[in-house]
C-alpha cells in the first residue's frame, strides 16, 4: 500500500500544486479516499456522498493558493470544506434528504479525535482494497460498493457462488490482517 | 469450525451489514467476529467508477484553469509601474495600508529591487526601485509625481484609516463625492498619490455632468479677478474678509507685524487716538480690523491661517507674545497644525497642508473658523439666507459636526461645533457680495436681526447688517464706488 506519507512530503506536494494546478493531481490521489471516507461517514446516500465528494475536490483545487501551512496536515483543510459542504447541503435540502443524512452531527464542522481517527482507518482500509490481488478486488467493489448480490457478481465473473463467497471470505481475512498491521 | 461454514456464516452477516441491520448477529464464530467488523467499514468503500471519473473531471478542470489563466494575456492591460526610493520598504507598506500580496521581486547583486509585482485585491501594481541615473526617477526626485493611481476597494474609510496608520498623509479627506464614490486622495511615504475610492451609488452620467459644470463656474468665480465678475467686491479684497473688533486693536497690528510679517495698510484713528478702523495684509490676505466701541463689543475671533512652515510659524507667534493652545503636530486630516491664542484673544489654528503645496491653491490661505454651539444650524442659515455653499461636512461618530466648509463667492468660511476649549467665536464677517439689499431681505427673513439698514456708504460700499443666530455679525457690502478712478 501507498505508505502515509510524511509531513515534510506532504507540504512540499501542496506548495507545488499551490504553484501549479497541475500538481493538484497528486493531491487528488493522496486523499481521495480520506474525504470520501469522511464523507460517507456523515452522509449515508451513496449518490450524494459522491457529489459531495466531487464538490470538496473542485472547491479545493478553486481555492488552493488560500491554504496556508499552519502545521495541520492538508486533509484537515479538506475534511473542513467536506463538513461545510455536508452542512449547506442539509440547510438546502433538508425537507427531502431529511433520511440521507445522518441526524446528529451534522451542525459539527469539526472533527473530535475519535472521528478523525476512524475516517484516516477507513481511508487505510479502503487503499488497502487496492492493493488486493484482481479477483478479490472485484468481488469486494462488486459486494460493498456496487452492492451486488453474490448470485449477480457469480454471473459478472462467470464463477460459482461458492467461489464468490470463498474471495469475499478470503479478501476480508487478508484485510483484516493488513490493517492490524498497519494499526498494530 | 470448519472453514466452509465460516465463509457461509461471514456471507450472511455481509447481506444483514448491507442491509444496515448493525450488531453482530446471532451465534457467530469467534474467528469470524472481527471479519464483520470490517465488512461494517467496507459499507462505505468509493466505487472505482466514481474514483476515476471525478479524477479526470479534476484534470479536466485543472487544464481548463490553467489555459484561462491569462498567463498570455489575450486583449490589451495596463499596469501603474511606481519608482519609489526603497522598493523594499514600499512593499511593505502597500501590503500594511492596501493589503497587498508579493507576487514576485527581483533582487539585483547590490540588493535593490529591479523588479515586484504586487496584486491589492485583484488589481496589479509593480514596482522597482528608483534609479535617477538610468532615466527612472522616483517622485521625491521630481518633488512630486503627476500621475494618481485610482485605487477602487470595498471600504474606503478602513483602507484610508489603515494607510494613514501605516504612513500615508491624507491629502483630500474621505467624502461622499458627486459622481457617486466615496473617496479620498492620500500620498504614499514615497510621494505617489492614491485616489481611494468605493462606488456608493449609481448617478446618470447627464445629472454627474450637469453637477459638474455647477461646481466649476463656482470654482472659476472662486479663482478669477474678472472686474466685470466681481466689480462689486472692493479692489484688494476677497468675497470674505474678517473684521475682527478687539480689545486692543494696537497690539493685534503690532502681533500680526511680528509674528507672521504682516503690513498695515491703512487706519483710520478716532479723536481719543484709539483705531476706528484699520487694514492689514498678512502673506496676501486681508484683514479688517478695528478697537471695540460702545457699539460693536469686542469679539475675538478664529483663523484658520495656512503658512509654508507651521513650525517656524508657531515658533514666531510664540515670541511675538501669542499663548500655546497646541504645539505643531501631523494631524490626520493631512495638515501639519498648531494652535496660538494672540495678545488680543484671537485663535490662530495655524497649518500647512501635505499637498503638493503648504498652502493648498484651492483654498484662500486665511479662513474664518466658526464654533458655534449650534454648528448644524448655523450652515442651514448660511445656505438658506447667506446663499453659501456646504462644500463638505463631516460629522464624528457621535453626530457632532466635527468640521464644515461652505463657500461664499471666491472664499471660504470653516466651521465646527464647540468642543472643550473651542468655546463658540462668533465674530464679525465683511462679505461682498453683488446685491446688498436682496442679502439683506432674505437674511431678515431667515430671521437674523437687523444691525444696520442698506445704506450708501461714504468710503464707497453700500453697506447693511445682520446678526445671525450664532451671534456672527455680518455686514453685507456691494462696492459701488469705481476703484480704478
Amino acid at each position: 500500500m501507498r505508505a502515509r506519507i510524511s509531513e515534510t512530503d506532504e507540504r512540499r506536494v501542496v506548495e507545488a500544486a499551490q504553484r501549479d494546478p497541475r500538481r493538484f493531481g497528486e493531491l487528488y490521489e493522496n486523499n481521495f479516499e480520506r474525504v470520501y471516507s469522511f464523507v460517507a461517514s456523515r452522509v449515508f446516500d451513496r449518490d450524494l456522498a459522491e457529489d459531495i465528494t466531487a464538490e470538496v475536490f473542485h472547491q479545493a483545487l478553486a481555492n488552493l493558493k488560500r491554504f496556508e501551512w499552519r502545521g495541520v496536515p492538508f486533509s484537515a483543510w479538506l475534511y473542513r470544506i467536506a463538513a461545510n459542504a455536508i452542512v449547506d447541503r442539509q440547510k438546502r435540502a433538508t425537507r427531502e434528504r431529511e433520511n440521507a443524512i445522518r441526524e446528529d452531527g451534522l451542525a459539527e464542522i469539526d472533527l473530535d479525535a475519535a472521528e478523525y481517527e476512524m475516517v484516516e482507518r477507513r481511508a487505510a482500509l479502503f487503499r488497502l482494497v487496492n492493493e488486493l490481488p484482481e479477483d478479490q478486488r472485484r468481488v469486494i467493489e462488486m459486494r460493498f460498493a456496487n452492492e451486488m448480490s453474490i448470485r449477480e457478481i457469480a454471473r459478472a465473473l462467470g464463477r460459482t457462488e461458492g467461489a464468490v463467497k470463498q474471495l469475499q471470505f478470503r479478501a476480508v481475512q487478508s484485510l483484516k490482517a493488513r490493517a492490524g498491521e498497519l494499526n498494530g | 469450525m470448519a472453514e466452509r461454514k465460516q465463509i457461509a456464516q461471514f456471507d450472511r452477516a455481509v447481506d444483514l451489514v448491507l442491509a444496515r441491520r448493525d450488531g453482530q448477529p446471532p451465534r457467530i464464530d469467534p474467528e469470524v467476529a472481527p471479519l464483520v467488523n470490517i465488512a461494517i467499514e467496507l459499507r462505505s468503500l468509493p466505487r472505482r467508477e466514481f474514483r476515476n471519473f471525478l479524477r479526470k473531471e479534476i484534470e479536466r478542470s485543472i487544464s481548463m484553469s490553467a489555459s484561462a489563466k491569462p498567463a498570455v494575456a489575450p486583449g490589451y492591460s495596463a499596469t501603474p509601474y511606481l519608482s519609489v526610493a526603497n522598493a523594499a520598504h514600499a512593499i511593505e507598506f502597500y501590503k500594511k495600508a492596501f493589503g497587498a500580496t508579493e507576487l514576485l521581486r527581483l533582487t539585483d547583486a547590490s540588493g535593490k529591487i529591479g523588479h515586484a509585482t504586487l496584486n491589492i485585491g485583484e488589481a496589479t501594481i509593480q514596482l522597482s526601485d528608483a534609479d535617477p541615473q538610468s532615466g527612472n526617477p522616483g517622485p521625491d526626485t521630481l518633488g512630486g509625481s503627476p500621475v494618481r493611481i485610482s485605487l477602487i476597494v470595498p471600504d474606503v474609510d478602513a483602507v484610508v484609516k489603515r494607510a494613514v496608520d501605516a504612513g500615508a498623509k491624507i491629502l483630500i479627506p474621505v467624502a461622499d463625492q458627486f459622481y457617486g464614490a466615496r473617496s479620498g486622495r492620500i500620498q504614499d511615504p514615497f510621494g505617489h498619490i492614491w485616489i481611494v475610492s468605493t462606488h456608493v451609488k449609481d448617478i446618470p452620467l447627464e445629472e454627474v455632468q450637469k453637477t459638474f459644470v455647477d461646481m466649476t463656474k463656482q470654482t472659476a468665480a472662486g479663482r478669477s479677478v474678472e472686474p466685470a465678475k466681481t466689480g462689486y467686491i472692493r479692489k484688494g479684497f476677497r468675497s470674505i474678509t474678517p473684521y475682527l473688533v478687539l480689545e486692543n486693536a494696537g497690539a493685534f497690528s503690532d502681533f500680526v507685524k511680528a509674528a507672521f510679517e504682516g503690513e498695515e495698510l491703512f487706519r483710520v484713528p478716532t479723536p481719543d487716538g484709539k483705531i476706528m478702523h484699520a487694514e492689514a495684509r498678512v502673506q496676501g490676505a486681508t484683514i479688517e480690523f478695528a478697537d471695540a466701541s460702545a457699539e460693536f463689543s469686542p469679539m475675538p475671533t478664529a483663523l484658520h491661517f495656512y503658512v509654508e512652515n507651521v513650525d517656524r510659524a508657531y515658533a514666531r507667534a510664540i515670541a511675538s507674545g501669542a499663548k500655546s493652545i497646541g504645539a505643531p503636530t501631523d494631524q490626520s486630516y493631512g495638515e501639519r497644525g498648531a494652535s496660538v491664542v494672540d495678545p488680543c484673544g484671537n485663535y490662530w489654528y495655524l497649518a500647512s497642508s501635505f499637498g503638493p503645496n503648504p498652502i493648498p491653491a484651492s483654498l484662500p490661505n486665511l479662513m474664518i473658523y466658526l464654533q458655534p454651539s449650534d454648528a448644524s444650524g448655523l450652515i442651514d442659515f448660511m445656505v438658506k439666507a447667506i446663499g453659501a455653499d456646504l462644500m463638505e461636512r463631516h460629522d464624528d461618530p457621535g453626530g457632532r459636526i466635527a468640521h464644515a466648509k461652505l463657500r461664499l463667492g471666491d472664499s471660504v468660511i470653516e466651521m465646527s461645533a464647540a468642543h472643550g476649549p473651542y468655546h463658540p467665536m462668533p465674530t464679525t464677517i465683511h462679505y461682498y457680495l453683488p446685491d446688498t439689499d436682496a442679502a439683506y431681505e432674505r437674511a431678515i427673513e431667515a430671521g437674523a436681526k437687523s444691525l444696520r439698514e442698506p445704506k450708501d456708504e461714504a468710503y464707497g460700499d453700500r453697506s447693511a447688517g445682520v446678526i445671525d443666530p450664532a451671534g456672527n455679525r455680518w455686514f453685507f457690502a456691494t462696492r459701488i464706488k469705481d476703484d480704478q478712478a
